[in-house]
């Protein structure tokens, strides 16, 4: 299974965005026969509720299917290619949004999606999150598809190991702090989950105000693919780029088969689930109520850029 | 709080080993010393078969006194047992005062390895702490019921074998940054009496505090008392986000992972 990661990077105008991501699709299609081309999250631009980002309302979001879709439709038949189109933020029709991966098959028709499930900073306000975690059944067999955060809560790689992926795409924003981190807890999800990963994330800067300072979010990049044996393919933190890899289903097949002497790859399989009853429980430090929290944080925001909207209305008036 | 991790040799008979464990443990620098760490099979290879009772009940006196002497928590690591007509594999917390305050227990086979069932988190004096036992720590969802639970420290008695060694070791800061945790890993070193890899590793979430190689070594370890509940904290400037994958959990969506 050929695959191609398209690292994207925000232009400054974002309405640019779709355009260059449908060229790097195409050229990632013309130079190499891929099977799969892998798009980061956000690939259209921040997303409205990302802070100092409202002017991107109807800009960086879309329905599904909508006109983006409908671009990369035709590329997914043009080329004959699966087309994963992770992640946009969603405009559902009763109003609310949703952030989702799209898979597109050979024929442009959607294969598959995924919505976050687990919500991560002003999405815990703004967006419905995801109700499952499922494998999506493709001509190469059963994958996974996790969007960012959903990373970052081990119990999602897992499940979709389990329900048998052999791979799961991860489109998703990596954050500057975390970069090793990251990287060293990317091969160990792909080691002992016994599967592929392939992680697609933006370069991009976006700045705002949250909790009463002003902050910057810097998406680092740093797309990454690993096997259950280690790193295949890292992109750079601070530009566009397309990464091909090979990654191979019967390999995971061949690595899960039980084994008497090696248990190197086993971890999948030595389980004992009747005894992970506490899965169910919260975490039993969890004390404060974040959307409540998070919720406020958005009120104070919005009422600090009106009052700054004012003070400029005025002052031009007064001008 | 202080951490020290043992990683020893297996030497001719497990009393040689249990003597040479004794003089790496009072030669190191115990002074205010909170958890010492031993490896899985730390007195001999497991294909020696279970300790004698008699060797077992010295064995436990002497980390007993080893722990009240330098006021410690002590995790013996494991051995082989004979209980009920069963061969087990036994690892033991003592606290300060050399009493046991947790123990693991798990059946023993030549063949394949067999995980448990018992994941224990003890409240001590600096907090809660999770304690596993062998091949138990390589399925993710041990250590991550031990966070679960409020543990932020935990104390593995582990193995690590020449096979695909090096995987394991980067998966123990992994393990450690996927569940915002510390862990303390010790294995037994390589020697002529077994083809451990060493590699025991003390780890917080966010970094490697101190790893060994392959030979005989101490690892030690020291941080603030509240390092890891400031790092577990959920931080919505997101300056930190460590923490995030404790809080933000689903939890009803995660019933396939308790059915088999």
């Amino acid at each position: 299974m050929k695959v191609a990661m398209i690292q994207t990077i925000w232009q400054k105008d974002p309405r640019d965005n779709l355009i260059s991501a449908c060229k790097a699709v195409e050229k990632s299609c013309l130079e190499n026969t891929v099977d799969i081309v892998c798009l980061p999250e956000f690939f259209l631009g921040p997303p409205w509720y990302m802070p100092g980002q409202d002017s991107m309302k109807g800009i960086t979001d879309t329905t599904i299917p909508g006109s983006v879709t409908e671009e990369f439709r035709k590329l997914a038949r043009k080329h004959k290619v699966y087309i994963l189109l992770g992640s946009m933020v969603e405009e559902l029709a009763d109003g609310n949004y949703c952030n989702t991966a799209i898979l597109l098959d050979r024929n442009g028709d959607i294969a598959g999606r995924a919505h976050k499930v687990h919500m991560f900073a002003n999405e815990m306000v703004v967006c419905k999150p995801g109700e499952n975690i499922d494998v999506i059944d493709t001509e190469f067999g059963l994958i996974g598809i996790a969007v960012c955060s959903d990373f970052w809560v081990p119990e999602t790689i897992r499940m979709l190991a389990l329900k048998g992926a052999h791979t799961i795409f991860i489109p998703g924003g990596s954050l500057k702090q975390n970069l090793d981190a990251m990287i060293n807890a990317f091969s160990t999800t792909a080691y002992l989950n016994c599967v592929n990963l392939i992680y697609i994330s933006p370069v991009g800067e976006v700045h705002g105000i949250r909790g009463g300072r002003q902050i910057t979010v810097s998406f680092a990049g740093t797309s990454l693919a690993a096997t259950p044996k280690g790193i295949l393919a890292k992109a750079p933190s601070d530009d566009a780029s397309t990464e091909i890899v090979n990654i191979s289903p019967k390999e995971i097949e061949e690595l899960r088969i039980p084994s008497k002497t090696d248990d190197s790859w086993q971890s999948l399989i030595l389980r004992n689930p009747n005894a992970y009853g506490y899965l169910l429980q919260n975490y039993a430090d969890m004390g404060r109520d974040l959307v409540a929290e998070t919720q406020t944080s958005i009120q104070q925001t919005s009422a600090v850029s009106e009052i700054k909207n004012k003070v400029t209305e005025d002052f031009t008036v007064g001008k | 709080m202080k951490i020290k991790v043992i990683q020893n040799q297996w030497l001719k008979t497990p009393l040689d080993t249990l003597n040479a464990v004794t003089e790496m443990i009072s030669l190191s620098k115990m002074t205010q010393n909170d958890f010492l760490v031993l490896p899985e099979h730390v007195l001999t290879s497991p294909s020696n078969g279970p300790l004698d009772a008699e060797f077992v009940k010295h064995t436990l006196e002497t980390f007993s006194a080893l722990a009240k002497q330098h006021n410690t928590y002590l995790v013996t690591g494991s051995w082989l047992e004979k209980r009920h007509n069963k061969v087990v594999n036994v690892n033991r917390m003592l606290d300060r005062q050399g009493q046991c305050i947790a123990e693991i227990e798990i059946n023993y086979s030549s063949g394949p390895p067999i995980v448990g069932s018992d994941f224990p988190v003890v409240d001590t004096d600096k907090g809660k702490v999770g304690m596993l036992l062998g091949q138990d720590f390589w399925a993710l969802e041990t250590t991550r019921i031990q966070s679960l639970k409020g543990a932020e420290l935990v104390l593995v008695s582990g193995s690590i074998h020449q096979n695909n060694s090096q995987s394991k070791k980067d998966a123990i800061w992994g393990i450690s940054t996927l569940n915002c945790v510390a862990i303390a890993f010790a294995n037994t070193a390589n020697s002529d009496m077994g083809n451990n890899a060493g590699f025991s590793t003390i780890t917080r979430p966010d970094q490697v505090i101190v790893s060994s190689d392959e030979a005989l070594d101490i690892l030690d370890a020291e941080w603030d008392d509240d390092a890891m509940s400031n790092l577990r904290e959920a931080d919505l400037t997101f300056r930190n986000t460590l923490w995030f994958g404790l809080w933000a959990r689903r939890k009803d969506l995660y019933q396939p992972l308790v059915e088999s």
